[in-house]
């Protein structure tokens, strides 16, 4: 019996040990990427936050990681924001790091970027190969990827999902310099380079039917506002779409206003804002850095309209704000001399 | 239901869970339906035939006993007993046949009649190979002639002889076991003592070390022998005697690691498999080569062809005869095509080689030093050296090509490939090519070990530290987790033995 017990407590010691060292390189090895549009930069930074000085969340996609500036936008307006954004993040997604950014802040304001609505998205067993899925689980909290993986990953793999060292310990083919670190990052915003021309995008009054997967987490991103007593402003950065995806648009400003959301979709008015799609576009869904100027100075004057930030505490914090505008002006001197 | 993929080791350890749960008298019952779910696992279809193959050596090893028994005449008893051991050999390598040499059997009757002008319209068959046939029926073949030559009684007990033929760990690719060892197992796993803990442990310890083995170093060597053999017209000397060493290797750690990993999971179960690899490559000749390597199969083909047919008990021309047969046999049982018949030719004639030049040396009377290290090396080198170029035959997708390969070798010498990174060309980033070439200086650590100390690494950590085999178990772990071959983006690679 001793014998036994003590024989116990070598496997058990053993077991525990492993699975201490796999816990620790589960942390290690989380998908990292070193370019402007990493994820796991924004969320590290995001957590690096004082708690509860966040005023606006804005959410979304590459769209509004080079759409909106929140230093620029603090600058004009002195309103805190975060770009608290992942590529390619969709609806599903969105709900997720909503759910993970709230443990930490408390915004009185989330801007959403509707850039899922023209996504395509299979509603079971979404590709376990797919790019973006596996940069976007990896950053997100358990209990925020649970629905997801459960919902959408093919159940052989959510163990890799769960536990990313198993999806992503071959990152020692490619290794260089795991202590280099996205530096081009000013509170979620990157400043994207390019132009590309484009006409003005093709409007239509048409409303599409929305997709399901998309209806469900809209709805759920609007009741946890809802439920935390949030604003939601659902936005859209200026695209050039066509008319049919233009429909699929307004099936979520239609969600929305039934739900009593503020929509408001950036192409629509553009050019009483000063944006132009000739010189402001990247690609037909990202603007440049141009684009990103002036869409920021739109956006800070309606939240200024809609908000008074001024006289709560979290002004405190406006020296966090202030440093990161100081980073990003030498770097964007730095680029001049370039 | 491959063994490096999460399936399998949540079916194992549901199986182990109950295994221990349950009472000893029906444990081999649980084994049982277990050993039929994993072979169902591949296809279903299947069933129905290993189901047949273990009835009919059931039954003939029944009647084979029936009539050893029986009163009679003992030349007409001898003339019936041998009777149903033909119709069980003939049953067991009739299915053997028909399920994987048909095509290849016609194929070659299409082409000599071809050659002497007879044209006839070819037909092809296109019939689905089980998986581990070849292993099924040799297992079972051989427990019949077992019973035939006395050796063993034959198992009543028709539940605890078709765990004999379906027991899981060992079904697919072997080790090819014996009834006298594994039969004896089942028959008295109800008198099986409480496994002890280090039993136990080094169970999970060879398992760890067959799946090292596997995902480190095999399917990396997999990459880039694939790429060199898929093209070798475009290589040179270096890059492909590097393709031919990597398909060594891999093929080595592919088969030796499913075999540990099956050894150690029956003997997590507390049943004891026969070794199955020795140390293949300190082999230094081809003869004591085949003493080490698949080891279950070769001494079948010695117990069950060679020595049938006499063996080394008559003249010289018949030995060589009966060795080539063997050989060639062997060769054919790889698989159907003309490059294992070669392979295992180029085998056989080499034995044959030695034989005559061991005789040389002892006719001219020349003194060699034999148990020196240089001569012992020298012969290692030499032996390796013979059994990659035969590796050659066996990897290629024909003979020409197995040819055009060696020729290529050994006259397209360029070494400036050694300095201008081309070797990071052949499937393989630089990255990986080191954890690739540290894996391969930690296997032919554990080699060593094994071939001074004649130990199995598991056993060899037993006798250390404790700290230091958790150490050694730890780094395994984590070579296996960090630097294996697997994940959401890879296509796991079947065990090469499992297409035999």
């Amino acid at each position: 019996m001793k014998t036994g017990f003590k024989n116990f407590i070598k496997l058990a010691t053993f077991l525990l040990i492993v699975l201490g060292i796999l816990v620790y390189l589960n942390q290690v090895f989380l998908y990292r990427d070193k370019s402007i549009w990493s994820t796991d930069y924004r969320v590290k930074q995001y957590k690096e936050l004082p708690q509860n000085s966040v005023e606006v969340l804005f959410l979304g996609s590459s769209n509004l990681m080079s759409g909106i500036n929140p230093v620029q936008l603090w600058e004009e307006t002195g309103i805190q924001s975060y770009a608290y954004c992942s590529r390619a993040q969709t609806f599903p997604f969105t709900y997720a790091y909503l759910q993970d950014a709230l443990k930490t802040q408390n915004p009185e304001c989330v801007v959403i970027d509707a850039y899922s609505i023209f996504c395509d998205k299979i509603i079971n067993n979404l590709s376990n190969t797919d790019f973006h899925f596996g940069i976007n689980m990896d950053s997100l909290s358990v209990s925020a990827k649970s629905e997801l993986i459960t919902n959408y990953i093919y159940k052989k793999e959510w163990l890799s999902y769960y536990f990313p060292l198993f999806k992503n310990h071959n990152y020692y083919k490619s290794w260089e310099n795991p202590e280099d670190e996205a530096a081009e990052i000013f509170m979620g915003f990157c400043f994207a380079d390019g132009i590309e021309y484009y006409d003005t995008p093709q409007y239509s009054d048409n409303v599409a039917v929305m997709d399901e997967v998309d209806g469900i987490y809209l709805q759920k991103i609007i009741e946890l506002c809802q439920e935390r007593e949030i604003d939601l402003f659902v936005i859209k950065t200026p695209v050039a779409y066509t008319d049919e995806e233009h429909q699929k648009l307004n099936a979520a400003k239609q969600m929305c206003e039934a739900y009593g959301v503020e929509f408001y979709d950036m192409s629509l008015d553009a050019a009483d804002w000063g944006f132009d799609f000739n010189t402001d576009m990247r690609d037909s869904f990202h603007i440049n850095k141009n684009g990103a100027k002036k869409a920021t100075s739109r956006i800070g004057e309606m939240l200024s309209e809609m908000y008074n930030f001024a006289e709560n505490n979290t002004r405190q914090y406006a020296d966090v704000w202030a440093l990161e505008y100081e980073r990003m002006n030498a770097f964007l001197e730095l680029q001049t001399e370039q | 239901m491959l063994f490096n993929s999460l399936e399998f080791v949540v079916f194992y350890l549901g199986v182990l869970l109950l295994y221990y749960i349950l009472p000893k008298k029906i444990r081999f019952v649980w084994l049982l339906f277990a050993s039929y779910i994993f072979y169902g696992a591949w296809n279903v279809k299947y069933l129905a035939l290993l189901f047949g193959i273990t009835f009919a050596t059931y039954l003939c090893g029944c009647m084979i006993d029936k009539i050893t028994k029986s009163n009679g005449e003992a030349k007409k008893r001898e003339f019936a007993r041998k009777a149903v051991l033909t119709v069980g050999i003939v049953t067991n390598i009739g299915l053997l046949i028909y399920f994987k040499y048909m095509d290849f059997f016609a194929y070659n009757i299409y082409r000599v009649l071809g050659a002497i002008g007879i044209q006839i319209p070819e037909y092809h068959f296109d019939i689905l190979l089980p998986v581990g046939i070849s292993f099924i029926t040799f297992q079972a073949l051989g427990y019949a002639i077992d019973v035939y030559r006395g050796k063993i009684k034959a198992e009543k007990n028709f539940l605890k002889y078709a765990l004999f033929v379906s027991f899981f760990p060992q079904l697919v690719a072997g080790p090819i076991e014996r009834s006298s060892n594994l039969l004896r197992q089942i028959q008295n796993v109800h008198l099986q003592k409480k496994i002890s803990y280090e039993k136990f442990t080094n169970g999970f310890a060879l398992m760890l070390y067959g799946y090292f083995q596997k995902v480190f170093i095999a399917d990396k060597a997999a990459v880039l022998a694939n790429t060199v053999f898929a093209n070798p017209g475009q290589y040179s000397t270096v890059e492909l005697a590097l393709g031919a060493i990597a398909f060594s290797i891999q093929i080595y750690c592919d088969f030796g690691g499913y075999s540990n990993i099956a050894i150690g999971a029956a003997q997590v179960l507390g049943f004891e498999m026969m070794e199955n690899f020795n140390t293949p490559y300190f082999a230094t000749s081809i003869q004591d080569f085949w003493r080490r390597w698949h080891i279950s199969l070769s001494s079948w083909f010695k117990d069950y062809v060679y020595i049938p047919l006499g063996g080394n008990r008559c003249g010289k021309a018949r030995r060589y005869f009966n060795l080539m047969v063997t050989f060639l046999v062997s060769g054919l049982w790889h698989g159907a095509q003309m490059t294992y018949v070669v392979w295992g030719g180029i085998h056989g004639f080499i034995q044959i080689l030695e034989k005559e030049a061991a005789d040389l040396i002892k006719k001219l009377g020349i003194k060699v030093k034999t148990e020196v290290f240089s001569y012992k090396l020298l012969k290692m080198l030499f032996t390796y050296f013979v059994v990659t170029i035969a590796w050659i035959f066996f990897r290629a997708d024909n003979v020409s090509l197995a040819f055009a390969y060696i020729r290529q070798m050994f006259t397209n010498f360029n070494f400036a490939v050694l300095f201008n990174g081309s070797l990071y060309k052949l499937g393989l980033v630089k990255n990986d090519m080191t954890v690739l070439c540290i894996g391969v200086v930690i296997l032919f650590l554990t080699e060593l070990v094994r071939y001074k100390k004649n130990m199995r690494i598991e056993k060899y950590l037993c006798t250390q530290n404790l700290w230091f085999k958790w150490a050694v178990l730890i780094v395994m772990i984590l070579c296996v987790v960090l630097f294996g071959e697997y994940g959401i983006n890879y296509n796991a690679a079947e065990f090469i033995y499992f297409q035999f």
